[in-house]
């Protein structure tokens, strides 16, 4: 969840997030700016499609909302955004809906890849490769179950150690570097032949 | 097979690597703006619910749905809060309709607009409703639940009976734009489309545009303008069918006049 902003310095964020307190509407739509993109991208790394992607960020938000007079203005909120992201993730892999979707076809008509293309016209087969292979490392990864996903994307997307996702997914340091290495084990079976 | 990158074989490094690899993936612009504007202004609001539909709802699960019905409506109905609402278009406001437990003539609604989030029940007549130059509907007599289109995610239309048409207008693209039945749910790519449900089935017309079509999410199938996916509550196997004549002149006719209001 890299910010698309240069990092604010602690001053600034400490301004930023005392609006966030009050509700102020540009403190907000500071806050929103600097944190949407990538609350979007774990939701989407975590849930694999856009739809429920943008569901999970408009749920992050509304979360983010309730609990704005409780922010602690001299902390950064990355991690606490983090957390509640995967927690919403979480609540969206336990629904039916979800799990009942999983087993059925996509409703994009138009996947990101399509849209990538569309978008450069330069180089279409080199971005066609490399778009067709990230395909198939999101499609494996979303094959791995839950509490395995979570701790891959964490680590190796977003760049999170072992014991910030401790954190995050409410289990021991030991049990995370466990969870992790059963992860990236099924991971490299399933692509096997992709990534040689 | 480990977190130590030391211990890992060569083939888990180069997974590690592929997933660390891969590119940031960016919200569609259209849906962050909306969900920026709703986040600063307050307004935000929870996801529309998933698109599966359990086909017999418990008791209990009926009652939770009314009361939160209730509750929806009460909080829009608040005299402080002026909700933002679709316009009545006059031309076809007529009959009487159930709005709030109330019967009221659809001419009154004329003056308060229908807020998003209101259960209505067309008794007689049809009431056609517009949300700028986003969609235009006709409702006729049945139930249907309006979604509230300043919320980003999908807009989902409720009909629990009777029919339903809808054009999109020059402001729908980049939206979502679900109609779920009892038998089934139509997602909307296209810009007319019809979907008519009654106790023994449901049925979704398209007149232009592709409207995705199915019982749940595994029964999508895209269905081409022209066309018609009719979905039985008794289980009994869908069908794909031409519209009927008679009934794409009448829906035609809503286009038409459709049209010609979302482009002012």
């Amino acid at each position: 969840m890299e910010p698309v902003e240069p990092p604010r310095s602690d001053e600034n964020r400490r301004a930023l997030l005392e609006g966030v307190r009050r509700h102020d509407p540009a403190s907000l739509e500071a806050f929103f700016e600097e944190h949407v993109d990538g609350i979007y991208d774990l939701a989407y790394r975590l849930l694999g499609e856009p739809a429920p992607a943008e569901d999970a960020a408009q749920e992050v938000f509304l979360r983010v909302h309730r609990a704005a007079a409780s922010l602690d203005p001299d902390r950064d909120p990355g991690p606490w955004l983090r957390k509640v992201t995967r927690n919403v993730c979480r609540d969206v892999w336990r629904s039916p809906a979800y799990r009942f979707a999983q087993r059925s076809v996509p409703l994009d008509p138009d996947p990101p890849q399509a849209r990538v293309l569309a978008a450069s016209p330069e180089n279409p087969e080199e971005i066609a490769v490399t778009g067709e292979r990230a395909q198939m490392v999101q499609a494996a990864i979303g094959r791995l179950p839950e509490e395995l996903r979570e701790v891959v994307v964490l680590h190796d997307y977003s760049g999170l150690r072992h014991n910030e996702i401790a954190e995050i997914v409410d289990a021991s340091h030991a049990a995370v570097r466990k969870r992790y290495s059963r992860a990236i084990a099924r991971l490299a079976d399933m692509l096997k032949g992709v990534l040689e | 097979m480990t977190g130590n990158p030391e211990e890992r074989t060569e083939q888990e490094q180069r997974a590690a690597e592929a997933v660390r690899g891969l590119e940031p993936v960016r919200p569609d612009p259209a849906f962050r703006k909306r969900l920026g504007q709703a986040f600063a202004s307050g307004s935000i609001a929870a996801p529309a619910p998933a698109t599966v539909i359990p086909l017999r709802r418990s008791r209990r699960s009926m009652w939770i749905a009314a009361a939160a019905a209730v509750l929806i409506f009460a909080f829009f109905l608040r005299p402080d809060r002026v909700p933002p609402t679709y316009l009545v278009m006059g031309g076809h406001a007529v009959g009487t309709a159930v709005v709030d437990g109330k019967t009221v003539p659809l001419a009154d609604l004329r003056e308060t607009g229908v807020p998003g989030g209101t259960r209505i029940t067309v008794l007689d007549g049809a009431l056609e409703l517009r949300w700028d130059d986003l969609l235009a509907a006709r409702v006729h007599p049945g139930q249907v639940t309006v979604p509230d289109p300043r919320q980003p995610g999908a807009m989902v239309w409720d009909l629990a009976q009777g029919e339903v048409l809808v054009q999109t207008g020059p402001g729908f693209p980049g939206r979502r734009l679900r109609v779920r039945t009892p038998e089934g749910i139509a997602e909307v790519v296209g810009t007319s489309f019809a979907v008519y449900r009654d106790d023994g089935a449901t049925c979704v017309c398209v007149l232009e545009g592709q409207a995705s079509v199915g019982v749940n999410a595994a029964d999508l199938e895209s269905i081409p303008p022209g066309r018609r996916k009719v979905m039985h509550a008794d289980g009994s196997p869908s069908e794909i069918l031409d519209i009927m004549p008679a009934h794409r002149d009448g829906l035609m006719e809503f286009v038409d006049r459709a049209k010609a209001g979302l482009a002012r």
